[in-house]
């Protein structure tokens, strides 16, 4: 099957009832599910990607994109599941310890999802059991997520607890910087959501 | 060995010292860089430029030759060689002048019960940009001025978060509190005292009415607890004596705290609560404060919910590639058309320089009527190039909205696409907030009977546009009042009435807080109303008209 236009443009424009509606008929019309989503969703989702790196698209719209992905997810999941798809990674990500702010995470999440890793959204006020346990259920990266200044510096307890272990860490969130990463010794640290895509990408060794 | 700071055609000299950042140099030579995120290099706020010497900047050297110019992080920059040039961007730079002070307070109709029959009271308002204060001669509760600074704070950093992670550090509490009381509040009480002829030792009273972040570090008090789940206070209510303080007061004086009602709602929500009486009125009543950390209560025939949402600091002009605190040479307003013949107002001197948050809500106000800006907050490319308004800033589209020659800057000032995105977030917080507080209790923004908007930004900002944009709900104009100083107020009132204290005791019990985030519908709420106004039309009837 080709890309179905009109779900590509529906997920890229945010037309979060048009993308339920698009994704039911193909699945009621018997199209394959891996390929509604690796073929019109996934790129639709890279797209908008592409257009935030180029200023050609802000936060607001990429919020707007993934609210419609996730409706036709909803949909979707429990079908790839039973079909046995294979994602392309698997990761886990959460709000540090201290904080509950999570639209920045709930996005990079569904950008995550949008490339074709399976996510494991662990929430907020994580504490570094809830990251093991995660790398320990098969999370190939842990992302660590932070709004607030004084929340950041439990990072560092997330990294040290994580020492040993084969998962990568990403680190993210407003006050969060690439010096801040490499103080602490994260694997990496992306600036916006679209970004956090190409960096789980290059910590499993994906080709962009 | 000679280090030349150079602002606004003035030049400085300050002795170097190695451990002295160049933004620790700027102060020396008295000018106050802006350090928005408290001086840890995670903004730009701070950024000068760099002439002739030898730098470390972060961890690496950096050489400027003669007549090269080099931009960065005031904060993470440290002189190196003997001799350097520093030149201070007027952004980069803290002014007071004509700084617009939300001091007109409305005292509501109260009995003339003071504590102390004779001598002075003082009424401040401590917020985290600026603190008021009015002098009160107690025996005939009648106010005799007001004078207002910025917290000297805001030297240190800008928002409330900072702050709190400011006093991890041994003795930045200490410091933080002396830059208040010492270098704000006391300024303020030698000039009331100077104009109205007072001797300050006469001043029995004082009333205190702030975040709770703020009256914690006032109180010489941690705040550390408030930065981390559950968000706690050390406590919600505070009392000292002047001296103990360090207020140039009698040392005697009782310095009372109207009480916080939690970590993130605090006195100054308290003092506007009891002063638009709107938990003593039947029907859907609704108190917001926008600001950097949007406080919201609602009122419905009295039983309280409360809560704050994290707006981020782009109403007051942070992180917009122009935007400027609401001070001298701000736009403050703007109204046009599809021509875009641009019609600015300015505060103060006639060339701006950048503008403040109420200009930018026009901007997009009146930019989603005459099609200039999608729902999206997208510009119409063509439209700009027509009629010569185009601009490409830091990569994004843009609008010019003042050409070069006629800014303060030489530049010319643009608004981006990214500046509107800055705004549509915040926004989107405050109005998916208050949706989804409304949804606790089984209400929509359509049920509101009456809206009370407190604080100084809501005072400067058109209402019609502010609900165009989506910020605020589409229910009529006439279901919205304005109240001045409420915290000022509530206050002041703290000493002209003693019954107040155990009004306020009695408030704070009241609201139920609520954890926006926890809520089922927020994370859909604050999706929505990223779009202009809204993604979910129904809520806008008279802008979808």
């Amino acid at each position: 099957m080709a890309r179905n236009e009109e779900l590509f443009e529906a997920v890229l424009k945010g037309k979060r009832k048009d993308v339920s509606a698009l994704v039911q008929t193909d699945i009621d019309a018997g199209t394959n599910v891996e390929s509604i989503l690796m073929e019109s969703m996934v790129p639709a989702m890279a797209e908008i990607g592409d257009r935030f790196s180029r200023n050609e698209a802000y936060v607001p719209e990429m919020l707007i994109a993934a609210r419609a992905m996730q409706a036709g997810l909803d949909l979707l999941d429990p079908l790839l599941q039973a079909a046995g798809h294979e994602p392309i990674g698997k990761v886990a990500i959460g709000t540090v310890k201290g904080d509950l702010h999570d639209i920045g995470k709930n996005l990079v999440a569904m950008m995550l999802k949008g490339a074709g890793f399976e996510v494991m959204d662990l929430g907020v006020d994580c504490d570094v059991d809830k990251y093991k346990e995660a790398v320990e259920n098969g999370a190939q990266i842990v992302l660590l997520s932070a709004l607030l200044t004084t929340t950041m510096p439990y990072m560092k307890e997330i990294v040290e607890g994580l020492n040993g272990s084969s998962a990568k860490i990403l680190i993210g969130g407003a006050p969060v910087t690439q010096e801040y990463a490499n103080e602490i010794g994260a694997d990496g640290y992306s600036d916006d959501a679209n970004t956090a895509v190409h960096a789980a990408k290059a910590a499993l060794g994906i080709a962009a | 060995m000679s280090i030349r700071i150079h602002f606004e055609g003035k030049t400085i000299q300050v002795e170097p010292a190695a451990e002295c950042s160049v933004m620790d140099l700027a102060r020396q030579a008295g000018w106050h860089i802006d350090a928005k995120c408290g001086g840890r290099g995670s903004c730009a706020s701070c950024n000068v430029l760099l002439g002739q010497g030898r730098y470390r900047v972060f961890d690496e050297e950096l050489v400027v030759q003669t007549e090269q110019r080099c931009e960065v992080l005031s904060c993470q920059t440290y002189v190196l060689s003997d001799d350097a040039d520093i030149f201070l961007p007027s952004s980069s730079v803290i002014s007071f002048d004509g700084a617009r002070i939300a001091d007109e307070m409305d005292i509501p109709d109260h009995e003339h019960n003071p504590r102390f029959r004779e001598g002075f009271g003082m009424a401040v308002d401590i917020g985290t940009t600026t603190v008021v204060a009015a002098l009160i001669d107690l025996p005939t509760g009648k106010i005799l001025s007001r004078e207002s600074l910025y917290n000297q704070q805001i030297i240190k950093a800008d928002d409330v978060v900072s702050r709190i992670s400011l006093c991890n550090t041994e003795g930045e509490l200490e410091k933080l509190q002396d830059l208040v009381v010492e270098h704000t509040l006391n300024p303020i009480i030698h000039k009331l005292c100077a104009e109205t002829d007072t001797n300050s030792a006469d001043i029995v009273q004082l009333a205190i009415s702030g975040n709770t972040v703020m009256t914690h570090i006032f109180y010489n008090t941690s705040p550390v607890s408030i930065g981390t789940l559950p968000f706690e206070p050390v406590s919600r209510t505070f009392e000292a004596k002047a001296g103990t303080l360090g207020i140039d007061v009698n040392p005697e004086a009782m310095v009372v705290a109207v009480p916080a009602i939690s970590g993130y709602v605090g006195g100054d929500i308290t003092s506007d609560l009891y002063v638009s009486n709107l938990w003593k009125k039947n029907g859907l009543h609704v108190l917001v404060d926008i600001g950097t950390n949007g406080e919201m209560v609602a009122s419905l025939d009295g039983e309280m919910s409360a809560c704050a949402t994290a707006a981020g600091p782009a109403f007051e002009g942070a992180g917009l590639l122009h935007g400027a605190r609401a001070a001298s040479r701000a736009i403050d307003t703007i109204k046009y058309d599809e021509h875009l013949d641009f019609e600015l107002t300015v505060i103060g001197e006639p060339n701006p320089m950048g503008l403040c948050g109420s200009a930018i809500i026009d901007f997009i106000a009146e930019g989603f009527r005459c099609g200039l800006i999608n729902m999206m907050g997208r510009l119409d490319i063509e439209m700009l190039k027509k009629q010569g308004r185009y601009e490409k800033v830091a990569g994004m589209h843009a609008c010019m909205l003042v050409a070069p020659e006629l800014s303060a800057t030489g530049e010319s000032i643009t608004i981006t696409e990214g500046d509107i995105a800055e705004i549509l977030k915040a926004k989107a917080a405050i109005y998916g907030g208050l949706k989804s507080l409304l949804a606790e209790l089984g209400k929509t923004v359509h049920e509101i009977d009456h809206l009370v908007l407190a604080g100084g930004f809501a005072k400067h900002i058109n209402l019609e546009n502010a609900i165009c944009i989506g910020l605020l709900p589409d229910i009529g104009t006439d279901k919205y009042d304005v109240i001045g100083n409420g915290s000022l107020a509530g206050a002041a009132l703290a000493l002209l009435d003693q019954n107040t204290a155990a009004a306020y005791l009695e408030l704070i019990e009241k609201p139920r807080i609520v954890t926006l985030n926890q809520t089922e519908h927020f994370t859909n709420h604050y999706q929505e109303a990223l779009a202009i106004p809204n993604l979910e039309t129904d809520d806008f009837p008279t802008i979808y008209c």
